[in-house]
C-alpha cells in the first residue's frame, strides 16, 4: 500500500502496517436489500494514511458500500472489518467519523450548529461534559467549514448546503482515524466543494506524518469534481466498482437502473 | 419479601423530603395566606408536589420523544398503564392483596413500552398502526378487568381516568419522588447519548452508541413518566404534558438546551395555574392543566412568529471552507 509518510523510511512504514490491521478490510462482501444484490463480491483493503474515493453512477451501491464498511449493514456473505474488528461489533466511535448522504433531515428540532458539531465530541467524553479543550475543537471545526458566523443559528433555518457544512464540521470535530464521507458536499457551493476536497486531500498525508497514530481519510465521494484532488486514485476501488453495480443484462442500459461494468 | 423491605426502605428515605415540603408550604401559607395552600388540606400539598414533578419529567422526556416524531407513544403507554391499574385493582379484589394500582401500572406500562420497542425493532419503524393497536388493547384489557369485578370497583375508576388532586396519598407522592429521581438521574447521565440518538440515529450508531438500548431506555422512561403523571392528569390527558409544552418551547427556542429549559418552565406554569384555577373553580385539574398548556402553546406560536418577523436576522457572511 502506498504511504504518505514522506519522511519515514519505507521499511518502517511497511513494518508498522504489518503489525496493525487495515483500517477497512472487506472480504468477498455481498449485500442486497432484496434478493437482488446491490453489492457483490467486494474485497477492499484500506490502510492508514490512505485517501480513497468511490466513484460510480447513482444507484450503483456506493452508499450501501459505505454502510457495510461502517457496520451499519451486515453483509449477506463475506466479512467487513473495521480496525481489525468485525464492523457490526465495532464500537469505538471516537475512531470513526461519518457524514451521511443528505444527513440534514427536515425535522423541526430546535438545535444550533454548535450543538450539532459538539456531538462530534460525544464519543470522546462518554457520559461526561465537554471540556474547554473539547469546545475549542468544536469551534475550530465550525471555523474550518466557514460557519463561525452561524454557530448559534438554528439548524432548521439554514440552507441545505449550510446544513451539510455543519455535518462536515461535526465529523471533523470527532478527530477520527477514519472519515467516511458519503456525498458530503451535496448542496454545497462549487467554490467550497473545491476547497473542501482540497482540504481533505491534504489531511491524510499531514495527519499521517504528524501522528504515528495514523490518521486516515478514506473519503467516499462520487463527485468527479472532488476526485481530481485525490493524491492518487486507488485503482483497487476503481476495479471493485465494476462489481458493485448490479450488472446490466442483455439489452439493458444504465437507464434500466443497472450499470455496465466496464472498469477494467 | 426482600422487595417489600427494600420498597419500605425507599419509602422511609423519601418521607423526610415530604415533611420538609409540608413545612415549606405551611411557611408560604403564613406569608401569603393563599387558601390554596391552607395547611388543613395537606392533600393539596402533595398534589402540588406531584404536579411540580410532572412539570419537570414530562417535558424532559417529551422533548426527546417529540423530536423523534414519537408524540403518540405517550398516549399508547397511558392506555396500557390503565390496564395496569385494572390489573392491580383486580388482584387486590381477587387475592385480597393491597398492592398500589400505580405499582402494577408501572410494571404493565414498562412491559408494554418494551413490547412497542421490540415491535419497532422487528419492523424497522415505529408506526402509528402498531401504536394504535397497543393503545386499544391496553384500554380494552383495562375495561374488561374492571367490569369483571364491577361492584365496588367502578366507583374508583374515575380518579385513574381523569386524575384527582384529592386522592394523592403520601405513598403516591413518595412513588412520584422515586420516579422523579430515576428519570432525572437517567437523563442527566445519558443526555449526550439521548441527544445524539434523537437527532441523528445513524451517526449515533457510527459514533459507537448502542442505539437500540437507548431507545429501550427512552420508552421505559416514558412509561414511568406516564404512570407518575397519571395521578393528577388521568390516563386520557397524560400524554398532553409530554407533547404540548415541548411544542410550545420549540416555537420560541433556538437551541436544544434552551428548548429543554423553556418546555419545563411552560409545563410548570401550566401545572401551577391549572391546579390553582381548578381548585378555585372546582373543576378537574387534569383538564384545566391541559387547557392552560394549550393556551400557553398558542401564545408561544405567536411569540415565535413575532420573534421571527420582528427581528430580522442580521446578515452573516458565509466563509468558504478553509483550505488549511
Amino acid at each position: 500500500m502506498r504511504s504518505h509518510h514522506r519522511d519515514d523510511a519505507d521499511e518502517a512504514t511497511t513494518e508498522s502496517s504489518e503489525s496493525r490491521p487495515a483500517v477497512v478490510e472487506l472480504t468477498d462482501v455481498s449485500f442486497g436489500y432484496t434478493s437482488t444484490p446491490v453489492v457483490e463480491d467486494i474485497s477492499v483493503s484500506i490502510d492508514a494514511g490512505e485517501y480513497v474515493a468511490v466513484v460510480g453512477p447513482n444507484g450503483s451501491g456506493k452508499s450501501t458500500l459505505m454502510q457495510l464498511l461502517l457496520g451499519l449493514l451486515e453483509p449477506d456473505s463475506g466479512t467487513a472489518e473495521l480496525f481489525g474488528v468485525d464492523a457490526t461489533a465495532f464500537d469505538d466511535g471516537a475512531r470513526v467519523g461519518y457524514v451521511a448522504q443528505r444527513a440534514g433531515t427536515s425535522r423541526e428540532m430546535p438545535i444550533t450548529v454548535r450543538e450539532v458539531v459538539q456531538m462530534g465530541r460525544f464519543p470522546h467524553v462518554g457520559f461526561g461534559r465537554l471540556s474547554a479543550a473539547d469546545w475549542r475543537i468544536v469551534d475550530r471545526a465550525i471555523d474550518t467549514v466557514g460557519m463561525s458566523g452561524f454557530a448559534d443559528r438554528r439548524i432548521t433555518q439554514l440552507s441545505g448546503g449550510q446544513r451539510q457544512r455543519a455535518f462536515i464540521a461535526r465529523a471533523l470535530a470527532g478527530e477520527a482515524d477514519l472519515l467516511v464521507l458519503d456525498e458530503p458536499t451535496v448542496g454545497v457551493d462549487t467554490e467550497s466543494v473545491d476547497a473542501f476536497y482540497g482540504r481533505t486531500a491534504r489531511i491524510a498525508p499531514r495527519r499521517g506524518h504528524h501522528r504515528p497514530a495514523h490518521r486516515t481519510r478514506p473519503a467516499g465521494r462520487h463527485r468527479t469534481r472532488g476526485a481530481r484532488y485525490l493524491p492518487e486514485p486507488r485503482d483497487i476501488l476503481r476495479r471493485a466498482i465494476g462489481r458493485i453495480h448490479r450488472q446490466c443484462g442483455a439489452g439493458q442500459s444504465v437507464r434500466d437502473g443497472c450499470a455496465v461494468a466496464d472498469r477494467r | 419479601m426482600t422487595l417489600a423491605f427494600a420498597a419500605g426502605g425507599v419509602y422511609e428515605a423519601f418521607l423526610p423530603i415530604l415533611e420538609v415540603w409540608y413545612w415549606l408550604l405551611a411557611l408560604l401559607y403564613q406569608l401569603t395566606g393563599l387558601d390554596l395552600i391552607n395547611p388543613e388540606y395537606t392533600f393539596m400539598y402533595r398534589a402540588i408536589l406531584v404536579g411540580l414533578c410532572v412539570g419537570v419529567i414530562a417535558p424532559l422526556i417529551g422533548t426527546f420523544l417529540v423530536h423523534r416524531q414519537l408524540a403518540l407513544i405517550g398516549d399508547a403507554l397511558a392506555h396500557t398503564a390503565f390496564a395496569g391499574v385494572a390489573v392491580g385493582l383486580f388482584l387486590n379484589a381477587v387475592l385480597e392483596l393491597s398492592v398500589s394500582p400505580y405499582l402494577t401500572a408501572v410494571v404493565v406500562a414498562v412491559i408494554a413500552a418494551l413490547l412497542i420497542e421490540l415491535i419497532s425493532e422487528a419492523t424497522d419503524a415505529y408506526n402509528d398502526v402498531s401504536m394504535a393497536i397497543v393503545l386499544s388493547t391496553g384500554f380494552a384489557l383495562g375495561t374488561v378487568l374492571i367490569s369483571l369485578n364491577a361492584g365496588g370497583l367502578a366507583v374508583g375508576i374515575n380518579q385513574y381516568l381523569f386524575g384527582n388532586l384529592s386522592t394523592v396519598s403520601a405513598e403516591n407522592a413518595v412513588i412520584m419522588l422515586g420516579l422523579f429521581s430515576v428519570i432525572v438521574g437517567t437523563v442527566a447521565l445519558t443526555r449526550n447519548q439521548l441527544l445524539y440518538v434523537t437527532f441523528d440515529e445513524t451517526a449515533a450508531a457510527v459514533a459507537g452508541i448502542p442505539v437500540v438500548w437507548y431507545n429501550r431506555i427512552m420508552v421505559m422512561l416514558t412509561a414511568l413518566v406516564v404512570v407518575g403523571a397519571m395521578q393528577i392528569m388521568g390516563v386520557i390527558l397524560v400524554a398532553a404534558m409530554l407533547v404540548v409544552p415541548v411544542a410550545g418551547a420549540t416555537q420560541v427556542s433556538r437551541s436544544f438546551s434552551e428548548s429543554l429549559l423553556v418546555s419545563i418552565v411552560l409545563a410548570e406554569l401550566a401545572v401551577l395555574l391549572g391546579i390553582g384555577i381548578s381548585y378555585y373553580a372546582g373543576a378537574t385539574a387534569g383538564g384545566v392543566i391541559v387547557l392552560v398548556a394549550v393556551g400557553i402553546y398558542v401564545l408561544s406560536v405567536f411569540a415565535g412568529k413575532v420573534r421571527q418577523t420582528g427581528a430580522p436576522d442580521e446578515t452573516r457572511e458565509l466563509d468558504t471552507i478553509s483550505q488549511d
